[in-house]
């Protein structure tokens, strides 16, 4: 059995995905990658997924974000298809990605990165305004306004990706998706994200996914999923 | 409005393919301001040319009246024309040449010819073959012209004004054939014919000294009833509208038989080389548009592929499509822009140029006969209109709307997965 058991008493699943399967065709070969898979999301929850590498995680993770369509099965946000919600609408209002390669806008700084998301994405300015509420984001992950206010390039991994997290954080969606965030962290701030994490889920009833091969990390989120020959296993 | 802001903080960062993209937009701008301008000017030069060399055609028919040539000069592909009605005229006051060799017979030596002067009733001496062919030259004064209709003036020939010591203002008299008119003309021109005088005996009103050019109808008045034309020449625009003078002349002149020739020599070899140029403008511009789009569309092409991640990641946030077009466009337009500016300065200079190469060269090229004074093309000038830099700017645009939306269009239906992953 592929499928994990919903509990009566958890609340209603904010995504859920029916019988997805993916296939990637190749030149030469298709290759299925995810094989019927069946799972809800909640809110509230900090999940991660598990699984050796070229086990699908990144796919699933792109699936569930709206990166891309599954070759079969159907994804839901709240009850409705995310074909029909339209993934464009979805990845704006609904949800957000953090990427392993952190896919910054290279010409702009790290404090234009993060209102750049939060423009895109709509989000209220707020009291202090866009710009303000940014600066406190990545003040939360050990950006100063020095650092914030320098061209992303010229910041280092750790930093990039530190700035990555921020806005997918500042976009304030329901589920917030991870592909590997605290791979080039050191441990006091790969700590601070995955509080992070647990508080955007616990505090602010948010769903959390990430995909990641950090047992650390798999240890202190709600949910572990793992992923192996293209099956989803609790 | 955020992709405006998008474009403009990504042209900041990249200064260095900015320029370089400028510097391209410039050269292409400058290109295609040239052409229009070279174009523009072509078209001012043969217009100018057609109003000025034009084609002239030959009408000659029994039915031809001054009335009826007067008809068809005021149809509208008639730029000028000239009616002549020849007669011969008696003079008081002055004596006409006489030829130098004695009569054959000598018998009626000393017995004066009743009408020794050969008048041509003219309207725009201009027109007449000599002198818009040089063999005539006004020494003094001027031609008949239009505005002479209905005054009584004349234009006398050198070795006539000579012999009685005319000038510009004098008046001699003329006298109608029968006798019975005499009619005062003011010499308002002298004119030197280049024919010698015959070597054989000649009545004086075959002598050449002995041909004055009078307006039309002060010839009328000195010729007994009602004289037929000899001939009128029109001059048109262009060959091609040759065919409507001639319909319009069979209407007018019924079904008697008349002779229509058509004179384009001059306007072959003058107008054709300045329409070759144009033509060649008009290719220049479109290969340029067509050239100038396609590197552009590559280059652009290529930023966008290099753009694949930032397309990819804000897709991913989900912005629209046609905004990240949009803020492509933005990106190229906002080079197009200054750079047509630039190009206009740049233009004008390229273009008075090239147009001095080519058209000047095609007029001294092409002169194989004199032309009337009227006749000479102005050196090209070339103007840079705004309906040029319109047009500039048009193409300029509507090349940075297809290198970036073809290209956009590529990429911007895929996933945003498929963009990133294959970017990785």
């Amino acid at each position: 059995m592929t499928t994990a058991t919903d509990t009566a008493t958890e609340p209603p699943p904010v995504l859920r995905l029916d019988g997805v399967s993916h296939t990637y065709i190749g030149q030469r070969r298709r290759t299925t990658v995810l094989k019927n898979i069946d799972y809800s999301f909640r809110r509230g929850t900090f999940y991660t997924v598990l699984g050796p590498s070229g086990s699908g995680k990144t796919t699933l993770l792109s699936l569930a974000s709206g990166l891309d369509a599954p070759t079969r099965g159907t994804i839901s946000f709240n009850g409705q298809d995310l074909t029909k919600l339209g993934l464009g609408r979805y990845r704006n209002k609904h949800a957000a990605t953090i990427f392993q390669h952190y896919n910054l806008l290279t010409y702009m700084t790290a404090l234009q990165n993060v209102t750049t998301a939060m423009e895109i994405t709509g989000v209220k300015p707020g009291s202090g305004g866009r710009r303000a509420r940014a600066l406190e984001l990545l003040e939360r992950v050990g950006l100063d306004k020095h650092m914030a206010t320098r061209n992303v390039m010229r910041l280092s991994g750790g930093q990039q990706q530190r700035v990555a997290i921020t806005r997918a954080l500042a976009c304030d969606v329901d589920i917030l998706f991870a592909d590997e965030p605290t791979g080039n962290l050191d441990e006091d701030t790969a700590q601070g994200i995955i509080d992070t994490f647990r508080e955007l889920a616990h505090e602010q009833d948010k769903c959390v996914v990430v995909v990641t091969h950090s047992q650390r990390l798999a240890a202190q989120s709600d949910r572990v999923l793992t992923l192996r020959k293209g099956k989803l296993t609790e | 409005m955020n992709f405006v802001k998008r474009a403009g903080l990504s042209l900041r960062a990249r200064k260095v393919r900015t320029a370089v993209l400028l510097g391209i937009f410039v050269v292409i701008c400058t290109l295609l301001l040239g052409g229009f301008l070279l174009q523009g000017a072509t078209a001012r030069q043969e217009a100018d040319a057609q109003r000025t060399i034009g084609v002239d055609v030959t009408l000659k028919g029994k039915a031809l009246t001054p009335a009826l040539a007067d008809r068809l000069g005021s149809s509208p592909q008639v730029h000028r024309y000239n009616p002549r009605l020849p007669i011969e005229a008696g003079a008081r006051g002055i004596e006409p040449l006489e030829s130098d060799v004695p009569r054959p017979g000598g018998d009626r030596s000393g017995a004066k010819t009743p009408r020794p002067l050969a008048l041509n009733g003219v309207r725009d001496s201009g027109l007449l073959l000599p002198f818009s062919y040089g063999s005539n030259k006004i020494t003094a004064g001027r031609g008949i012209t239009p505005e002479d209709a209905g005054r009584r003036v004349a234009m006398v020939e050198k070795r006539l004004a000579s012999t009685n010591g005319l000038k510009v203002g004098d008046t001699i008299r003329a006298l109608s054939a029968d006798g019975k008119n005499t009619v005062p003309l003011t010499v308002v021109g002298i004119y030197r014919d280049a024919t010698p005088d015959p070597t054989r005996w000649t009545p004086p009103h075959l002598l050449p000294g002995n041909t004055l050019y009078v307006p039309v109808r002060a010839a009328q008045q000195l010729s007994p009833g009602t004289a037929d034309l000899a001939e009128a020449v029109f001059r048109i625009g262009s060959p091609e509208q040759a065919e409507q003078l001639h319909a319009e002349a069979r209407r007018l002149l019924g079904t008697g038989p008349f002779d229509f020739r058509v004179n384009d020599k001059a306007y072959k070899d003058q107008v054709r080389p300045i329409q070759r140029v144009g033509t060649f403008a008009r290719l220049i511009v479109q290969l340029i548009a067509l050239a100038g789009a396609l590197i552009l569309g590559l280059i652009v092409m290529l930023q966008i592929r290099e753009r694949r991640d930032e397309l990819g990641m804000l897709l991913s946030l989900g912005e629209k499509k046609w905004k990240l077009i949009g803020q492509h466009t933005v990106e190229v337009a906002a080079v197009a822009l200054p750079a047509v500016a630039l190009a206009a300065l740049a233009g004008q200079i390229a273009a008075q140029q090239a147009g001095d190469a080519l058209l000047g060269h095609q007029e001294s090229a092409s002169s194989p006969r004199p032309r009337s004074p009227d006749a000479v093309a102005d050196s090209p000038e070339m103007r840079v209109q705004p309906s040029d830099l319109g047009k500039v700017a048009g193409i300029g645009l509507g090349i940075s709307l297809v290198s970036t939306v073809v290209p956009g269009i590529g990429i911007l239906r895929l996933h945003p997965r498929s963009i990133l992953t294959d970017s990785e």
